[in-house]
């Protein structure tokens, strides 16, 4: 009976260890590969390109939170990217006139009507996942190309920028789109890092303190159990497919502010580093595993990549290979330890 | 002629030993009968015979041979309750899985594998797609594959267990037409009557070892029913006395004229008294297990159902909770002790109205329940995998319990459970019923529900066929051999609706039927 207690005390510890082994080892690979590009080029660590590294980062970590709810479901939405590029769009073209729109609305308005698209395609995801039973990578995937399809015809692919625009629009409301996602903090803080911290805080809260984040945990770590149960799984899945496609919404308009215009196809190319930055994250595409800290750091060790490549002028193509090799390194390492830790824990019983 | 022979077979699982020093022979030409509470390691004498476990000592010989496992499995089939097949190929192409014949080209249907499928009777379906085929033909397409590969032995694991009466008549003549070919022939199943019928020699399997061999004269329904209780409750005679509901309470639950909406049970009148423990028994496929699970809103119903005053589903349910014969479909795996025994609660128990966890709630009631409950556990904050299984069982019906319900029901509440855990599990729902609400449980074994009911419902073919009193039999035994004897009789003279119904059981059946 003794040595059955210590056993089973050996087991769950070494259960614990291995969840702050892998965040361990996410902040040393950060830190690593931090130190890498300073040796090579002494830009790196300054002020002014952590902040950068963090604003750029912003976007990808407000999906990815969102993002990492939906997978701890057991689910998955790939069309977030296409809704960042929709939303974007949908703002220009209903704030702005052109396009395929004959007419156009106050900025308040396309802004709300944006959000609106984005909550009608997360409410359509989460419908087709649990009420029509679709597996939800097709169900997205399918809106993947729909958001996309309805962004260019409603753009007709032109760019949108609202400071060179014919009718130029109001100065209020210039400096208020401005201002959404382009001004300054006091200390050069961007404000889109605030946005960050803000999501980060919202999304740690939701995942980490309430019933809402109890209960995804639950459903995603055996629906059936839930089921049996009786948990609210279908409210909870509109509920989380609707966040991930709104926070797609917001990544968008704030990006679309930050840089002054949007183009076709924007945020086409999201959609792996959001799913990637959750998996890097110690997240479970089965279900049931994930948490915000882990997804930050997933994101950051992205973004840190992504800057540091950059700076070296490695080229946009290259850092593809960076991204990919990262992403499968990680998951095979975190797949390997657990593998190790299994056979230790299954001899230590024997 | 082939023999096939076990000789002290040890195996064991982490804390159980699930064999411990079977010794067995089967010849060709017979028909060896395998009987055997739950968990007495039937299942692992099932899996080592076919080479899919390797014993931990002893040894398989076939024709005195010991062979590697890789042999053994091309040369001893089994036959599962569920086929393991391929629904998405027609008949013929199942056959070729595995035997293609060539390495490049196109597989097609060999010679071989067409007498076969004539042989068993189904070469007319042979372009059918699997998945459109009835249950029986699957099986038929596994049996199929063995002969088509040679297998001297073949073991039927349950088979009937879902079969209509037609079927498993054909199944055992095509049973027998084996053995007499020369194959060695070991069925498995928990329905006496089909062991005393069909197999020539009976093994009792108990506590993983064999408790005793019957045949001839000794090999009756009541002998294998006294023999699979022995060692349970050893003489004890029933020790709940005053359990019996007071007449005049108002009946907690109340069904009248309710009916499975697939049709696995009909007409069933239930009433069941707060403070009460009802045990629904019947094998598989009699509508027992099927009767819990429509009462916890798992299966549409039709008829009229009322649990403590409720009629509507929906208020109904918030009455009921519900524990699946699984325990991998109730418990979360990923989440501690702590989180599991709250899981099926919400505000205002676990959260405030704002939807904030309480995370102290939390914790006091898991351990209110972790100690009320005995579950050995160094922490609530541990993760449920590291209990032992009797324990997680614990969690799981102390979790249910904990959402207060005034009607708890149980699928098989002791399944693969130590037997220590299994008195704790009963007392556990005694005490739960005690305090004025009710438990049904489905049964497959005639020791717990004597133990655990109050009353004792037994189901066959869909209709309750009669009540036990547990309290009215002197000792385990007896009520066993009384259950027996209830399988031998024909549903069709105690029930006047069931022509009706026999014939829509048929006819509802798949599109496909046996030639």
């Amino acid at each position: 009976m003794v040595s059955d207690t210590a056993k089973r005390q050996g087991r769950s510890r070494r259960g614990l260890a291995l969840n702050q082994l892998r965040t361990a080892g996410l902040v040393l690979a950060i830190i690593l590969s931090g130190l890498v590009f300073q040796s090579q080029t002494s830009a790196f660590l300054s002020s002014v390109n952590l902040l950068t590294l963090l604003r750029a980062m912003s976007s990808l970590g407000i999906m990815a939170f969102a993002q990492m709810l939906v997978i701890l479901l057991g689910e998955i939405d790939l069309s977030v990217g296409a809704v960042y590029g929709l939303a974007a769009t949908t703002v220009a073209v209903l704030w702005l006139g052109g396009g395929a729109l004959p007419f156009h609305v106050p900025l308040i308005l396309a802004l709300a009507l944006a959000f609106l698209v984005a909550i009608l395609i997360g409410a359509a995801n989460a419908f087709l996942t649990s009420v029509v039973k679709i597996p939800s990578f097709i169900a997205t995937l399918g809106f993947l190309s729909l958001a996309q399809g309805s962004e260019l015809l409603l753009s007709n692919a032109s760019t949108f920028n609202p400071a060179y625009n014919n009718p130029l629009p109001s100065a209020g409301e210039l400096r208020f789109f401005h201002l959404l996602g382009g001004a300054q903090l006091p200390l050069g803080i961007p404000i889109q890092v605030a946005w960050l911290a803000a999501m980060l805080g919202l999304f740690w809260f939701l995942r980490h303190r309430t019933l809402f984040g109890f209960r995804l945990v639950a459903i995603g770590g055996n629906p059936m159990a839930a089921q049996i149960g009786r948990l609210p799984i279908r409210r909870y899945k509109f509920v989380v497919f609707i966040l991930a496609s709104v926070m797609a919404a917001l990544a968008g308009i704030l990006d679309f502010s930050y840089v002054g215009s949007v183009g076709p196809n924007s945020g086409g190319s999201l959609v792996f580093p959001v799913i990637a930055a959750v998996v890097i994250g110690g997240a479970s595409l089965n279900g049931g595993w994930g948490t915000i800290p882990g997804t930050l750091l997933g994101a950051m060790l992205l973004a840190v990549l992504a800057n540091g490549l950059a700076l070296l002028g490695v080229g946009a193509f290259a850092q593809l290979l960076f991204v990919g090799f990262v992403t499968i390194g990680a998951v095979t390492l975190d797949r390997v330890t657990r593998q190790l830790a299994n056979k230790r824990s299954s001899r230590a019983s024997q | 002629m082939t023999i096939v022979e076990v000789r002290d077979a040890h195996k064991r699982f982490r804390n159980t030993r699930a064999l411990d020093g079977v010794h067995l022979m089967i010849q060709s030409g017979e028909i060896l009968g395998i009987a055997g509470p739950n968990g007495a390691g039937k299942s692992t004498l099932t899996r080592a015979l076919s080479g899919e476990e390797r014993l931990d000592s002893g040894e398989i010989l076939i024709d005195g041979e010991v062979l590697p496992e890789s042999r053994i499995g091309e040369l001893v089939a089994v036959v599962h309750q569920e086929p393991q097949v391929w629904l998405n190929l027609t008949v013929a192409q199942n056959l070729m899985v595995g035997n293609e014949d060539t390495r490049f080209g196109l597989p097609s249907t060999t010679q071989d594998q067409h007498r076969v499928l004539e042989r068993i009777g189904i070469d007319h379906l042979s372009d059918t797609l699997l998945g459109e085929c009835s249950l029986a033909v699957r099986q038929r397409v596994e049996i199929a594959r063995a002969l088509v590969r040679d297998a001297r032995v073949i073991l039927f694991d349950e088979p009937n267990s879902a079969l209509t009466d037609e079927e498993s008549a054909s199944l055992f003549e095509f049973m027998h037409e084996l053995a007499n070919s020369g194959h060695v022939i070991a069925l498995i199943t928990h329905r006496l009557a089909e062991l005393v019928t069909h197999c020539g020699r009976v093994v009792v399997i108990r506590d993983g070892r064999v408790a005793t061999e019957l045949s001839g004269e000794a090999l009756t329904e009541t002998a294998i029913a006294s023999e699979l209780v022995a060692g349970e409750t050893k003489g004890g005679g029933h020790k709940k006395k005053a359990h019996v509901a007071m007449v005049d309470e108002e009946s907690l639950v109340l069904t009248n004229k309710w009916s499975d909406a697939q049709g696995s049970f009909r007409d069933v009148a239930l009433k069941v008294a707060p403070r009460e423990i009802v045990a629904i028994v019947g094998v598989e496929g009699s509508g027992g297990r099927e009767i819990v699970s429509a009462l916890g809103g798992m299966r549409p119903s039709h008829g009229e159902v009322r649990v403590a005053g409720m009629t509507n589903e929906n208020d109904r349910t918030s009455k009921i909770a519900y524990l699946s014969a699984n325990r991998t479909e109730m418990l979360y795996h990923n989440l501690t002790v702590a989180d599991n025994l709250v899981a099926r609660l919400g505000n205002p128990k676990i959260a405030n109205k704002f939807g904030l966890l309480r995370r102290r709630n939390i914790r006091t009631t898991a351990v209110q329940a972790v100690n009320q409950y005995s579950v050995r556990t160094d922490g609530v904050e541990q993760m449920l995998t590291s209990l032992s299984g009797g324990n997680q069982q614990k969690v799981a019906i102390a979790a249910a319990m904990i959402s207060n319900p005034s009607l708890l029901l149980v699928e098989e509440p002791t399944r693969g459970v130590d037997v220590g855990s299994k008195r704790e599990i009963y007392q556990m729902l005694r005490e739960y019923a005690d305090e004025g609400r009710a438990v049904i449980a489905f049964c497959t074994e005639a020791p717990e529900a004597y133990e655990l009911a109050d009353s004792v419902i037994v189901v066959q073919r869909g209709l309750c066929l009669e009540t036990l009193k547990p309290i009215a039999f002197p000792d385990v035994q007896s009520f066993a051999s009384a259950l027996a004897e209830l399988e031998l009789i024909d549903v069709a003279e105690h029930s006047s609706s069931n022509s009706a119904v026999s014939n829509a059981s048929i006819t509802s059946n798949e599109r496909t039927d046996l030639a």
